[in-house]
């Protein structure tokens, strides 16, 4: 039982930790808390729906188009809602990013029904048994690309031009403009990447279940895996994630199911109380 | 909250429609004094209420069911109706939640009243409503789902409509203990977090019991997207079957997360479950072990003169994909349950003559898509007899699993 | 091609509804001349800076009227990151360095608008300025002390051997010798790579040292120019910006 739990929480926290990852880096670049990171997952999901069940594209097509229409989206936000807003309060552009989250949702449910779809996959679905242990091909294949993702947005961030303009924007805005960065297209494409994320997590997750608009909700746990593992930091993002998911099917199986959110925001509030920059923040600009 | 004004296209014309409205009512409010309007009975019209979830997470099902008896009565309507007047719908949505159903209620009750209602699919609403329904004026015959709270004791206020879970429970549960040979079985019941979704897993409970068995069960949220608990918890337990509780997606991700993880346990799904849309999210792997049990019979499973009637009705209102939804045939037969209580009055068609024209009991002839059911004056149960059905993903269609005689024996 | 690098003509500024923060400057600068422009805390000097830089905006002013021509070409309406790409450089007041990442990533930031070919020609020639940065080009910038951190703003600056530096406040939160020892470096590598300067500086003792001519601010408006030298001769200078403009210093 513990190892099949373990397993699960990893395979499900990988999933929380790339659309976390996806908030941390458009926190970093915009500061903006972004409430709507849950319906960005939801839209990559439908994406994928759309590209493979109504228009019958074949698979890495499909997925191609749903990068780019993730892609798309991210930057059309970034232009049409966060951009016109910046300098406002932190708590504008909170509250545009929470109206964003409920149009998305509103829209879906019209163009798509409120009946949840499924969404077909061309990926290895059998299971590996190991004792005890079931390890099903899907959540393995999720697991791995989301770690191949983390991986190769840590490396595009550490090695690449344009990663280190983007790390320079996050670092320090008016220094990055004054030192000839095109802040607004780093941020643009910071909104990119954060919806790109947001939209593979949701294609596994869309995978893994069932895609519906109620797929927001888990793609909201990146909220306390970024606060958990520090809001400033990216490897934070990554292990706040893992963490939420290992909390989440632990609590569940060995206390309740119901008993999920408890244990997660519980752990939350822990980390709020005694380390509030979370467990790989900075502390001095961290701080929640 | 939607009016959904049967056959009128009012919203389109809105403004046509208030004029309109304004012409016939200064023209008509004469003749209408002396009628019962309060009792929804018109000189050429009834109107029949239905509270239902036409939007929200129910929607997909209780939907389609309102379409089955708007189908229905619109079929009857152009057959002349009942005595001459023929029978609008005004469906209420209910958003699954009982607060919109209860200002429904209200409405149809006083503002827009109507001879009965039909419906009540949110559980919740059932038994928040329950003595106000028991103790009112206005009849519910045909409800969605049968809560004990509302069908318990008896009350000649309320007509079961629908299979009940109990029924369910005890057919679900017989059927497969003797097809798997089982002697001791271990049952576990997945099911929503609600009213009824306690009842159901009591009921299975009881059913189990009976064969010396175990049972237990496991809940998620109406919305869950995550059954992976659920799932470890039947990994951990290893059930001889389980049977599922709640919306489609309940049936859909329970049966798929079961695949992913290499569990092949069978499991049944109550009535509301089993639909066309189940089996193709499932596909065939995953489908193969999933079966429902149902007192109704869907669109095209087989040829009875009730099945054929409904499913070339629904062709011609645009609904042919619908025929084969238990949903809607259940709204269908709730239509000719409806007409058959409309037909026992005699004289004035009011509130309480139709209250006492069924009082003392009638039996309603689906013609084939359900067993006959028969109202007595102690038992308002409803359909009672249930089969399981399972779906042939070659032909597209469900099968059936023996006759509805065969499982008399599992309600009995 | 004229003999002027920065043409400013009677630019006015505000922010929000307040009054103006420049009213009707114009000066020019000559290509190849290490300018000064002076003024007490609040005269107009960090506005004018950032209207010529294309910062104003996001740091919530606007321009009322008037012009700012870069090497005969109006600026006005180009964002900041496209000024710089004109050959226009800041050093901006308070070093703000990128204070998590490497010396070295720090100048890379700088380096990244020349084409790579000559991304390490550039690092290793201000390694060569500053000897300083290249010991520490694997730090990280937060941990450098002030005076290093200033010199990892001008080489960012320089890297990428602008047409005109704009030196904000360098002197500020410095040790004087440190802050001669940076200025004098900085003029070398200004006359020897043919880099214009704009130095903007609160202390007007250490600023009439370095540089050839002076603009000086008061309260928005340009209240004197003049050669160095003349400036410090003057009495009426001395006056009129030491004077006033120290009593006035907080406005």
């Amino acid at each position: 039982m513990f190892a099949q739990v373990l397993f699960s929480g990893f395979a499900l926290g990988s999933i929380y930790g790339l659309v976390a990852l996806g908030f941390a880096v458009v926190f970093k670049a915009t500061q903006v808390f972004n409430f709507a990171q849950g319906a960005l997952a939801v839209c990559g999901a439908y994406f994928a729906v759309t590209a493979i069940s109504i228009l019958g594209l074949p698979f890495p097509l499909a997925i191609l188009a749903m990068l780019a229409a993730s892609a798309l989206l991210g930057v059309i936000i970034h232009m049409t809602l966060i951009q016109p807003l910046s300098g406002r309060s932190m708590l504008a552009i909170i509250m545009v990013t929470i109206a964003l989250s409920i149009v998305i949702r509103a829209v879906i449910e019209i163009i798509y029904g409120p009946q949840g779809r499924v969404l077909s996959t061309p990926l290895p679905t059998g299971v590996f048994i190991v004792g005890d242990l079931r390890m099903p091909k899907l959540h393995l294949t999720a697991a791995a690309t989301s770690w191949v993702c983390m991986a190769a947005f840590g490396a595009f961030f550490r090695f690449t031009r344009v990663g280190l303009l983007m790390r320079a924007t996050a670092d320090r805005h008016e220094a990055a403009m004054a030192a000839g960065v095109n802040v607004n297209l780093m941020n643009r494409l910071a909104w990119a990447i954060g919806s790109v994320l947001a939209g593979i997590g949701g294609l596994f997750l869309g995978q893994l279940q069932i895609v519906s608009t109620e797929l927001e909700t888990i793609g909201l746990l990146a909220l306390p895996a970024v606060v958990i593992g520090g809001l400033q930091s990216i490897p934070g993002a990554i292990v706040g994630g893992l963490l939420v998911g290992m909390i989440e099917q632990f609590s569940s199986s060995y206390i309740s199911p119901k008993s999920t959110d408890i244990a997660i925001y519980g752990f939350l509030l822990l980390i709020l109380l005694f380390r509030p920059w979370g467990l790989l923040g900075d502390q001095e600009t961290g701080r929640v | 909250m939607k009016a959904y004004n049967f056959g009128s296209g009012f919203r389109a014309h809105m403004p046509k429609a208030i004029a309109a409205a304004l012409v016939l009512g200064m023209a008509t409010s004469g003749a209408l004094a002396g009628d019962a309007p309060k009792d929804g009975v018109y000189a050429d019209h009834i109107d029949w209420g239905v509270i239902m979830d036409l939007s929200g997470p129910t929607s997909s099902s209780q939907g389609v069911w309102t379409k089955g008896l708007q189908d229905y009565m619109a079929m009857l309507n152009e057959n002349g109706g009942v005595g001459g007047r023929t029978v609008n719908v005004l469906a209420e949505d209910g958003r699954f939640n009982a607060a919109n159903d209860k200002i429904a209620f209200d409405k149809l009750v006083s503002q827009t009243p109507v001879i009965a209602l039909s419906g009540f699919g949110t559980s919740a609403t059932q038994v928040a409503l329950a003595s106000e329904i028991r103790d009112g004026a206005v009849p519910v015959i045909g409800t969605y789902t049968p809560t004990k709270a509302l069908s318990e004791p008896t009350s000649k206020m309320v007509y079961n409509g629908f299979c009940g879970y109990k029924q369910m429970a005890d057919a679900g549960v017989g059927y497969m203990v003797e097809k798997l040979g089982l002697k001791n079985p271990k049952v576990m019941t997945v099911a929503i977090e609600t009213a009824g979704g306690k009842d159901y897993a009591d009921y299975v409970a009881a059913a189990v019991a009976k064969y010396g068995g175990t049972a237990s069960s496991t809940t998620m949220k109406i919305a869950a997207v995550d059954v992976t608990p659920q799932v470890q918890q039947i990994l951990a337990e290893k059930p001889d079957f389980i049977t599922i509780y709640g919306i489609e997606n309940t049936a859909i991700l329970t049966m798929k997360t079961m695949q992913q993880y290499g569990l092949d346990t069978p499991g049944f799904g109550i009535t509301y479950l089993g639909t066309k849309s189940v089996y193709n999210a499932l596909g065939a792997e995953a489908g193969g072990n999933y079966s429902f049990i149902s007192c109704f019979t869907p669109g095209g499973a087989d040829e009875s003169d009730g099945n054929k009637a409904m499913v070339s009705f629904a062709d011609k209102a645009g609904h042919g994909d619908l025929a084969s939804n238990i949903n809607y045939v259940a709204g269908w037969v709730a239509g000719m349950t409806a007409e058959t209580a409309l037909k026992k009055v005699d004289g004035d068609l009011t509130r309480a003559s139709l209250v006492s024209a069924i009082e003392g009991g009638f039996t309603v002839d689906p013609e084939g898509l359900a067993a006959p059911i028969v109202y007595t004056p102690e038992d308002h149960t409803g359909p009672q007899v249930l089969k399981m059905f399972g779906y042939d993903y070659a032909k597209e269609t469900f099968v059936s699993y023996g006759d509805y005689a065969d499982y008399e024996k599992y309600t009995k | 091609m004229s003999d002027t690098i920065l043409d400013i003509r009677e630019l006015s500024v505000g922010y929000g509804r307040k009054g103006l923060a420049l009213d009707s400057v114009s000066f020019s600068i000559p290509r190849h001349a290490i300018v000064g422009l002076l003024g007490a805390n609040g005269a107009g000097k960090t506005t004018l800076i950032r209207s010529i830089t294309g910062l104003l905006k996001i740091n919530g002013g606007h321009v009322v009227s008037g012009s700012v021509a870069f090497d005969g070409q109006p600026v006005l309406g180009l964002p900041a990151h496209k000024r710089v790409g004109l050959g226009l450089a800041q050093s901006p007041e308070g070093r703000m360095v990128f204070s998590r990442m490497t010396v070295e990533e720090n100048l890379m930031v700088g380096a990244a608008m020349l084409p790579r070919s000559r991304q390490d020609e550039g690092l290793s020639s201000i390694y060569r300025f500053f000897p300083r940065l290249k010991e520490r080009h694997r730090q990280i910038a937060g941990l450098l002390s002030g005076g290093e951190q200033q010199m990892l703003a001008l080489g960012r600056a320089l890297i990428s051997r602008p047409k005109l530096l704009l030196v904000d406040e360098l002197s500020l939160g410095l040790a004087p010798i440190l802050v001669n020892e940076i200025y004098g470096e900085l003029g070398r590598i200004a006359r020897s790579l043919g880099t214009t300067m704009l130095v903007v500086e609160q202390n007007a003792h250490v600023a009439l040292k370095y540089v050839d001519t002076i603009h000086v601010l008061d309260r928005g408006s340009i209240g004197y120019s003049g050669t160095a030298e003349e400036a410090a001769g003057s009495e009426a200078m001395k006056r009129a910006y030491l004077g006033e403009g120290q009593k006035e210093g907080a406005a």
